[in-house]
């Protein structure tokens, strides 16, 4: 597995969640009440992430900002190190006052971030966490595909294949749709109504199918024929993302609690 | 409209069978909830579902169907042989006959060997040109498909790499991409498996531009490698004597099952001469693979298919009912392209990367009692007259006044 491709991940699906799940999620009401702080995460070739608490709300871009916290990891590996919580290198360039306040926002953030998106037996189990696991996991999926595709060596074939198409995913309970958009060179992802008409449509009818589907546990073709699961348009490409999304979760999930 | 006892069934299914309804029925493939799941009977060119309405069939069960459901000749001779017993302890003298039909019908055949679906005998074919060249590589064409097997499976689950380490793609018609894969593997390919044109799903058809026929059999001469022609839906459709005469293949081994015995089970693969002592010692059986019936129904259809000229009748029908397709759509102001042979076409509406609409229209026709597939090519059948061909016409002009109006 390429480093490279898991630091992506961890840095542009896995931390954007974070922007997700805090509105949803009355866990992180104490971490966002915490003082205003921002950590940037820069990585050599890859777009940096800055995570900041701003007004009692958590955001996630990519855009090199001024302020706050600027965290240099010399290599990926550092970085997959650090998220997998191992001893890694990270040189604090700026804003080193900001470190202990970034410092206990990333931890307690990611801690949570990591139980809502890896206790399985939690989301079986209570379908509130269910709703939290949702969103959460629905983004990393999807962001995560766009990642792939980019990093991948076998990403190009398939943006080839399915060059321009966009893919939207709609759940009805929770209520949350995000969508991929293999148009431009970039892949891009966004949360909400996708800014055109999409080549393929999949939405799930209920909780337990989309969790069903999230922690690949549903008997799909069987959900299609009974209606909880529709694939309106392109079922190739939607077969494609579906299977694009299963890899990225084998990559980011080994340690997942069963 | 509801499809309520398909959808009863359906629930009863999933509950005591992987995804229901899996393979090409699956409901996932055409428009699920618009559409019969389940069917009840059939008769000529038309069938019922289980909810006790009928469709004018224009897939003839996925192709199978070439004479229409209960042909009485073909069912007669099937009757008869199941009459004297199923699956001896060896086979009867049908497979001998069957096997001399075969011969006589095909030119470059000299033997036939007999499967019961078409992957079945394309993957032995893929075995028997390694068994015959001594080489691993298999060359095919993108998106073409070719069976269950690992090699060729359009699935995901269930493979590993090693599954198509030797097998590799190249684009329909491209000649220069196809000689570039013979270049790279020179001396490692064992076999140019081919459709006589191309009928991916998700696609409009593609006939084969004479170059690349041309290029197909020189290149499978010039580098030994032998062209093995997967004639499972076309054979007997587009001529009697196998596809590969209609457009200039020169085949090794060829491949026929769907159109072959109206429906009883059955594939046979043919070959020349040359290839029959390497074809002896690939291994082939099956439990059913000796049952009489399907054979006595595959010589009746053959017979079927010279005497009542198959091949020109679909021709004339489908061309019929293409042509009056697109009218349709021009009257209602939704463009349709067509693509493939009349016999065996594919009608989608034009502009529609994303099927929505040919999805659409599709499930408007099964209201009004049509069966069409909207990503898949369709089937013209001996049992369907033209008086059916404009009834089904009539209907879809009504499908259509539905999706427009």
């Amino acid at each position: 597995m390429p480093v490279r491709l898991q630091a992506a991940l961890h840095l542009h699906a896995v931390l954007p969640a974070l922007g997700v799940l805090a509105p949803r999620d009355p866990a992180f009401a104490d971490i966002l009440a915490g003082p205003d702080t921002a950590v940037t995460l820069r990585v050599p070739g890859l777009d940096p992430t800055r995570v900041q608490r701003a007004g009692g709300k958590l955001t996630v871009n990519h855009r090199a900002s001024p302020g706050g916290l600027l965290l240099h990891f010399p290599s990926a590996g550092q970085f997959v190190r650090t998220m997998q919580r191992r001893t890694a290198l990270a040189l604090p360039l700026a804003g080193i006052t900001a470190l202990p306040s970034a410092k206990q926002l990333l931890e307690r953030a990611g801690a949570r971030l990591e139980t809502v998106l890896t206790d399985r037996a939690a989301v079986r189990r209570d379908p509130a966490f269910a709703r939290l696991h949702v969103p959460a996991a629905l983004t990393v999926a999807v962001a995560g595909s766009a990642v792939w595709l980019r990093h991948h060596p076998h990403g190009a074939v398939l943006r080839d294949r399915f060059e321009g198409r966009l893919v939207h995913f709609v759940a009805l309970d929770p209520e949350f749709s995000v969508w991929l958009d293999l148009a431009p060179k970039v892949p891009a992802w966004g949360l909400g109504t996708p800014p055109r008409a999409a080549d393929a449509e999949i939405r799930f009818a209920d909780l337990s199918t989309v969790v069903g589907e999230l922690l690949h546990e549903n008997d799909s073709l069987a959900s299609l024929g009974h209606g909880h699961l529709r694939i309106r348009g392109h079922l190739p490409l939607a077969e494609q993302i579906g299977i694009v999304m299963q890899k990225v979760d084998h990559i980011l999930q080994p340690a997942a609690k069963p | 409209m509801s499809y309520e006892q398909s959808q009863a069934l359906f629930r009863r299914a999933a509950a005591v069978i992987p995804g229901g309804i899996y393979g090409h029925t699956t409901p996932a493939a055409t428009v699920p909830g618009e559409m019969p799941y389940f069917a009840s009977r059939g008769q000529g060119c038309r069938y019922t579902d289980v909810d006790g309405r009928d469709y004018i069939d224009f897939m003839c069960g996925y192709g199978p169907l070439v004479l229409g459901y209960h042909h009485p000749e073909v069912e007669a001779a099937a009757d008869t042989a199941r009459a004297r017993g199923a699956c001896f302890n060896h086979p009867t003298d049908l497979m001998v006959a069957l096997a001399e039909k075969l011969v006589a019908r095909v030119d470059f055949a000299d033997w036939a060997v007999f499967g019961k679906n078409g992957s079945d005998l394309t993957t032995w074919a893929v075995m028997v040109a390694r068994e015959v060249t001594g080489r691993p590589k298999i060359l095919k064409a993108a998106g073409a498909y070719h069976g269950t097997h690992a090699w060729c499976t359009p699935g995901h689950g269930g493979l590993i790499p090693e599954d198509r380490a030797h097998v590799h793609d190249f684009p329909w018609n491209d000649v220069e991409r196809l000689t570039r894969l013979f270049q790279a593997h020179r001396g490692q390919v064992a076999a140019l498996v081919l459709t006589p044109f191309h009928h991916p799903a998700y696609a409009d058809s593609q006939l084969p531009t004479p170059e690349f026929v041309t290029a197909a059999n020189c290149l499978c001469r010039e580098h030994g490698a032998l062209l093995v022609l997967d004639d499972v839906r076309c054979g007997f459709r587009l001529g009697a004597g196998g596809s590969h005469q209609k457009f200039g293949y020169e085949p090794d081994l060829s491949i026929y099952c769907k159109a072959i015995a109206n429906g009883h089970p059955i594939s046979a693969c043919v070959g020349k001469k040359t290839h029959q002592a390497a074809a002896s010692r690939v291994f082939l059986t099956g439990s059913y693979w000796n049952d009489p019936a399907p054979m006595a129904a595959a010589l009746a259809v053959l017979d079927i298919v010279e005497r009542e000229k198959l091949a020109a009748r679909l021709d004339l029908l489908g061309q019929r009912f293409v042509r009056g397709f697109i009218a349709l759509g021009k009257k209602h102001g939704c463009p349709m392209i067509a693509s493939g042979p009349a016999a065996m076409p594919y009608v989608r509406v034009e502009g529609d990367a994303s099927f929505v609409r040919t999805q659409e229209l599709c499930a408007a026709a099964a209201r009004e009692g049509v069966f069409l597939h909207p990503h898949h090519n369709w089937f013209l059948g001996a049992a369907h007259t033209e008086a059916d061909i404009d009834e089904a016409l009539e209907r879809i002009d009504r499908a259509f006044a539905r999706l427009t109006g």
